[in-house]
């Protein structure tokens, strides 16, 4: 009995956190998948979803050629984003926490957080201004002989590319940062002194010390990244396309709930299928590493 | 013994604070060198122009003659143990010690049996595959050595390796250090805060101050013959007398008319002087005593036990305090508030130059006294 007091002592703590994740996290889940088994009730029913007949026939359709193609370039675009955030990150987060005297850092985080007090939905507009084939940048280019005609970057999927970077960067540079601001610089310091040169030093300690970080960095960006929905509706017009639009359209304004639902189980099942093969990559490099360094004893 | 590395005429400026000024120093092959100063001496900031953390302003640091200044640290002949040991969290010790061999074109199975002889020599080969968060602070330290040691370098920094470590545990890492310096041949340059620390390990000592060397030399020498005030009052305790000191005749005389004859005499120094004697050096009794010709007469006002010996304090008419230092075996008892007298011969006594530093205190104690 005591025992289970010591216990129940020990997670007591954990229980707001927990019951708060359990509601409105796993709760949301579970009516997602629930909702993704149902159909869409007629167009005169009171409640637009009918539970009448559950079948996998959303499946079926979040499954057709069409909408797997759309995950493949969802997928494609979240992941080549990902990639270029966390190496767009690195560099800066490795200055800001290596480099920048701590009573500077601050002051620079602010600066990459700022953008951030704009609206999502303004900033993600703002680009087309940027991007628009008469607007200022696209003349400047043409003028400087560096484009023959107009921007021609709007509503495609390279503009929807543009923008999640862009919008995904500064998410991808905190945790890094946090990470590498961690490191004690002198075992930097006592790298170099056992005689291990600046790539290596990188490499061997810099680098396998950051993971944590470089991997939160990775799943937040990807997770948000392939999620999102306004960057393709703002500047992807209708060529840049991303699940998330999808999804939205089909609950926001096709009124068909249970198919958005099942869209939204199979991202999340093509999300940590993904994430799984990385793990596998990661995996497989450390333990061929291992094996090529050899034994230390 | 050859010169391992030497160091000429090293100067170091951070903005406007120079912080190593015009440094010479030659370290000899197989030696234990320990750097002893005060906090902010330099001696952090040596071991890093050494080891190549950090460039001098001016001067050389040469190996065999030849310049090592431009040199990065991973391609010098010289490795550290830092102070927080600096272990890396994300390797077992064998990893740690194994490194720095990585780094050189050995061969797997000398990699290995080089790295089982270092951890060997630390003891520590049981806990190979442990990491480091795993160990105690003595345990890190030794795991520190062997990554440092296995490199088999010319010669080994440590900047206050012992610092963070208890007392105990402290004193027999000194012992252990010894040893290890011993069985390598490989010569140590230990920087410390502790004098007893660098008296008991060091074939020779560098007493530093405001980035310049005071003085060079063996233990006993510094405790004999220290060649300033600052290091007679650095290394070991020391009585301070002001007086003048007249050149011509030799003769110290303080303020009250006490005359004091010394055998050593720092050169240059005449009119306001300093005479000094150690406690360990002087007699108390309870009568003048005959043919003694330094003598200052005061009441006894404490007896400190110091384990083996007594610490007799001594205030003179003039106020301040006179330290005495007596064998607890074979001493008369003394009572606390009697009249007594110190006395001592002029061969252990020595005159220095004023030191700032020391005539500021010693006013301060006779004012409070
Ligand atoms: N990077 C730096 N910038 C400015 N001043 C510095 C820098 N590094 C050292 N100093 C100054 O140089 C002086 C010598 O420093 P150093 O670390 O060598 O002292 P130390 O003898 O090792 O002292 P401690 O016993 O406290 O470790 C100090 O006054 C210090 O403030
Ligand atoms: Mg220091």
């Amino acid at each position: 009995m005591r025992h289970m007091n010591a216990l129940s002592r020990k997670w007591l703590p954990l229980l707001p956190a927990t019951a708060w994740w359990a509601f409105f996290f796993l709760a949301s889940l579970i009516g997602i998948v629930l909702y993704s088994f149902a159909l869409k009730a007629p167009i005169d029913a009171e409640n637009p979803v009918s539970f009448e007949i559950l079948s996998l026939s959303n499946y079926g359709e979040a499954l057709s050629s069409v909408y797997v193609h759309v995950f493949w370039i969802t997928i494609r675009t979240a992941g080549v984003g990902t990639a270029i955030c966390l190496l767009a990150a690195f560099p800066v987060a490795y200055l800001l926490a290596t480099r920048i005297r701590p009573q500077w850092r601050l002051w620079l985080l602010f600066a990459i957080i700022f953008p951030y007090w704009v609206s999502f939905l303004l900033r993600t507009f703002a680009w087309r201004i940027i991007l628009a084939p008469e607007g200022a940048f696209s003349k400047a280019l043409q003028h400087l002989g560096i484009l023959p005609g107009p921007l021609t970057l709007l509503d495609t999927q390279m503009a929807v590319q543009m923008g999640i970077i862009y919008n995904y960067l500064p998410v991808a540079i905190l945790p890094i940062f946090v990470a590498l601001e961690r490191i004690d610089p002198a075992l930097r310091r006592a790298s170099a002194d056992v005689g291990a040169g600046k790539a290596t030093t990188f490499l061997r300690i810099t680098l396998p010390l950051a993971m944590p970080g470089l991997v939160g960095a990775g799943i937040l960006t990807f997770v948000l990244a392939a999620g999102d929905y306004v960057v393709p509706a703002i500047l992807g017009g209708a060529r840049g396309l991303m699940i998330g639009r999808l999804i939205a359209l089909q609950i926001l304004e096709a009124q068909n709930l249970p198919l958005g639902a099942a869209m939204a189980v199979v991202l999340i099942v093509a999300l940590l299928a993904a994430g799984l093969i990385a793990a596998l990559l990661l995996a497989i490099v450390r333990r061929v590493d291992r094996r090529l360094q050899g034994a230390s004893l | 013994m050859s010169t391992a590395i030497s160091v000429q005429g090293i100067t170091k400026r951070y903005g406007n604070f120079v912080a190593l000024n015009g440094v010479d120093l030659d370290i000899e092959h197989g030696e234990f060198l320990s750097l002893l100063g005060p906090s902010g001496a330099g001696k952090t900031t040596i071991l890093r122009m050494i080891a190549g953390f950090d460039r001098p302003d001016t001067g050389r640091i040469s190996i065999l003659d030849r310049d090592i200044v431009n040199l990065p640290p991973h391609k010098r002949p010289v490795n550290t143990v830092f102070q927080n040991y600096a272990l890396f969290p994300h390797m077992s010790v064998a990893d740690n010690v194994a490194y720095g061999l990585r780094q050189e074109r050995t061969s797997a199975d000398e990699r290995r049996a080089r790295v089982r002889e270092a951890l060997d020599m630390v003891e520590m080969t049981t806990m190979a595959h442990r990491r480091p968060d795993a160990l105690s602070g003595g345990q890190q330290q030794r795991v520190a050595l062997a990554r440092a040691l296995v490199k088999r370098p010319a010669i080994l920094l440590l900047d206050e390796p012992l610092g963070a470590l208890d007392r105990r545990l402290r004193a027999q890492m000194q012992i252990e250090l010894k040893a290890l310096q011993r069985e390598t041949g490989i010569a140590f340059v230990l920087v410390t805060h502790d004098q007893d620390e660098a008296l008991a390990l060091s074939d020779r000592i560098v007493v530093m101050r405001g980035g310049q060397i005071e003085q060079i030399g063996t233990p006993s020498e510094l405790y004999d013959l220290p060649r300033s005030a600052f290091v007679a009052n650095f290394i070991g305790s020391q009585n301070f007398l002001q007086g003048d000191f007249e050149q011509s005749t030799g003769r110290f005389t303080t303020p009250e008319g006490i005359v004091i004859s010394a055998a050593c005499v720092e050169p240059g120094a005449a009119g306001e002087a300093l005479a000094a004697v150690r406690p360990e050096n002087t007699a108390i009794t309870t009568s003048r005593p005959e043919g003694v010709s330094n003598a200052v007469h005061g009441r006894l006002i404490q007896g400190l036990h110091m384990g083996d010996s007594i610490e007799y304090v001594v205030r003179p008419a003039s106020g301040g305090a006179l330290f005495s230092r007596q064998p607890r075996k074979g001493t008369p008892e003394m009572t606390i508030g009697t009249d007594v007298w110190l006395s001592w011969s002029p061969e252990e006594t020595s005159i220095f130059q004023p030191d700032a530093e020391i005539v500021a205190n010693l006013l301060k104690s006779t004012n409070r006294g």
